[in-house]
């Protein structure tokens, strides 16, 4: 499978501060890749550094091509964001904002074509918007929002798809929401995608690879299972959790509480009246 | 799939813009001390088309005063109206602050100074350009040149702030100058703060002509923009992933802005609040995109600062209140009102 997005030996130094060190990675076209890591491992910056908007060492390319030679056009003709805290401007309007999705592909003189117009019209369709069309961006709720940010970078109509924190601040329906929308368009427009996740269940139940970036270097690479276990959670993010594969090849974490005093009191005193000791296993799949 | 429609500029909100503008003209063309009939200016604007030859009505001394006087000095607002309220609009697009106006970078206190000089050290010359407008507009020039180096000398966290920042040290830099200056020479006192309260009193075109073509480039530059400033609208960052240089962008609309205001401020003196009342305004009533408020702030720049010149000239006739005056008192309470709607001040 050839590479979509290709990181080849890139550091930021930023304020005197090393925020990537040494980084290489390449990302397959069509796949789906989750980049995991504590706060202030550099998730974030490897994004940045793929979109070229801010200044690297080493060397990115997409589709074979250095992003440090093509002008900001170009290189958003080929990957598009979904930043973590977008900017809302007040007073814009939904199909106003999806509409700036298409700048790249048209003149600073010149204003939005038909077929720009086409584009977003499909875009608000295939991900339900048409009813907040005419809705203030900043009049939606976290699950609207994000869908209208994604809306935005669908209609850039790039091959490569970057994400930031795409579930931040979501309830958990709104989570798998968007989550289950992200799978089902990359499928339908065979999209390769670079996702920066906190949420190492979800990371773990969606992508097909998963990165994990520490202290500014890439740590660990493979498959969820092989990457989310509790000695490696443990070493580089200090939480205690346990792992659980589900039945479909996914994983699960599950925090567990390092001081479990009070949950052995619990227990004892459950034991104690007769109640049964429930494993583990029966609390995930009762 | 619904039909997508876009903020754009109707024809007809161009044309009403036109008519308040074309009404507002006339009036402030034909109310004064000797009144002229809206029938008769029009006739005699006819009367001076190629090969068109219409008798106006007016006698020698109407249209001495038509050609002379009311016309030259109603363009000659028009003509600083629109640009002041297009710099403003272009201002607080490029800057994403909705309380930008055309003196932020230094531009009024630049012209300030070269004013204060050219009148005290540089009385009126046989120069067929008074030293005052050289001043001035060599002083803005070169207080918004002052500030783009004080803010680009910054390596490392160069953004829109660190030049509005730059701004303000460069106008209180310039301005300590000028007061110095005053303090030295007080007898011209008055003149100076005449001058920075603005005034429209001219007589002939010659200032409409030495500004028409710096605000004709203004318009064009930041007009062909004004897709851009949409652009700008989501920050700089996104904006750059969206494939728009804002940095290239924030320059070339800045700088056009910043000669068209210089050019208007050596001739009008210091009016404020225009480019700050007029481009809100048309964003309270018909959207906030900039392909929207760029265009009509043009129009209604010119309309509203005919109509405060024409109350300057009107309200204590036979004399004359400073129109900076005028445009404050309108202006200093839209101010608040702003402020007020604002939830935010962007970066």
């Amino acid at each position: 499978m050839s590479s979509a997005v290709s990181v080849a030996d890139v550091s930021v130094i930023l304020g005197g501060s090393t925020i990537l060190d040494d980084v290489s990675l390449t990302i397959d076209t069509g796949s789906w890749v989750g980049l995991i890591g504590p706060n202030g491992a550099g998730k974030t910056t490897i994004l940045r550094c793929i979109g070229n908007v801010v200044p690297f060492d080493g060397t990115v390319t997409i589709d074979d091509t250095s992003v440090a030679d093509m002008k900001p056009q170009d290189v958003a003709g080929l990957v598009a964001v979904v930043p973590q805290h977008p900017v809302l401007p007040e007073g814009m309007r939904v199909v106003d904002y999806v509409l700036l999705g298409r700048t790249p592909h048209h003149g600073a003189m010149t204003s939005a074509s038909a077929h720009d117009l086409g584009v977003v019209a499909a875009v608000l369709a295939a991900l339900d918007l048409e009813a907040f069309a005419d809705r203030e961006v900043t009049t939606l709720s976290g699950g609207e929002l994000q869908r209208v940010v994604i809306a935005r970078a669908l209609a850039q109509e790039t091959p490569v798809l970057l994400l930031d924190e795409p579930t931040t601040g979501l309830d958990i329906g709104s989570q798998q929401e968007v989550m289950e929308l992200i799978d089902r368009i990359r499928n339908e427009r065979e999209l390769t995608v670079l996702s920066a996740m906190h949420d190492l269940t979800i990371a773990g139940q969606f992508t097909d690879r998963l990165l994990l970036l520490a202290d500014g270097r890439l740590v660990a690479d493979g498959l969820a299972t092989d990457v989310l276990t509790p000695e490696t959670i443990r070493t580089h993010y200090g939480a205690e959790v346990n792992v659980v594969e589900d039945d479909g090849g996914g994983v699960v974490v599950i925090p567990v509480r390092s001081s479990a005093d009070h949950l052995s009191d619990d227990r004892s005193d459950a034991e104690a009246d007769g109640a049964p000791n429930e494993t583990d296993e029966e609390i995930l799949h009762p | 799939m619904i039909t997508v429609a876009p903020a754009r500029l109707e024809w007809w909100w161009m044309a009403v813009a036109l008519a308040v503008l074309a009404i507002v003209a006339t009036v402030a063309i034909g109310y004064g001390v000797v009144p002229l009939d809206a029938a008769g200016i029009g006739r005699s604007i006819v009367d001076r088309l190629p090969f068109v030859e219409v008798d106006s009505g007016f006698d020698e001394r109407q249209a001495a005063i038509l050609w002379s006087i009311r016309l030259p000095r109603v363009v000659l607002g028009g003509l600083v109206g629109a640009t002041l309220a297009l710099a403003g609009g272009a201002y607080q697009g490029s800057f994403r602050n909705p309380l930008a106006d055309p003196y932020l970078l230094g531009v009024a206190a630049g012209a300030g100074l070269g004013a204060t000089l050219a009148i005290a050290y540089l009385p009126a010359s046989s120069l067929p350009i008074s030293p005052l407008l050289m001043l001035a507009f060599a002083g803005a020039i070169g207080g918004v040149a002052l500030t783009y180096l004080a803010g680009y000398s910054v390596k490392a966290g160069r953004t829109s702030v660190t030049l509005i920042l730059a701004g303000v040290a460069v106008a209180a830099f310039l301005t300590a100058i000028q007061t110095y200056l005053l303090q030295r020479e007080v007898a011209t006192l008055r003149q100076v703060y005449g001058w920075i309260l603005g005034r429209l009193a001219t007589v002939g075109w010659t200032e409409v002509l030495l500004i028409l073509p710096w605000v004709i480039l203004t318009a064009a530059v930041v007009l062909a923009g004004r897709s851009r400033l949409d652009v700008l609208s989501v920050g700089d960052e996104e904006a750059k992933a969206l494939g728009v240089d804002p940095q290239r962008v924030r320059l070339i609309v800045v700088l056009a802005a910043t000669f068209g205001t210089a050019a208007v401020v050596a001739v009008s003196g210091l009016i404020g609040f225009v480019g700050i009342i007029v481009p809100h305004t048309i964003r309270i009533v018909f959207g906030t995109s900039y392909k929207v408020v760029l265009p009509l702030s043009i129009i209604y720049g010119a309309a509203f600062l005919i109509v405060c010149d024409l109350i300057a000239r009107t309200l204590v006739s036979p004399g004359e209140l400073p129109i900076g005056v005028v445009t404050a008192f309108f202006g200093a309470p839209f101010f608040a009102f702003v402020l007020r709607r604002s939830r935010g001040v962007g970066t």
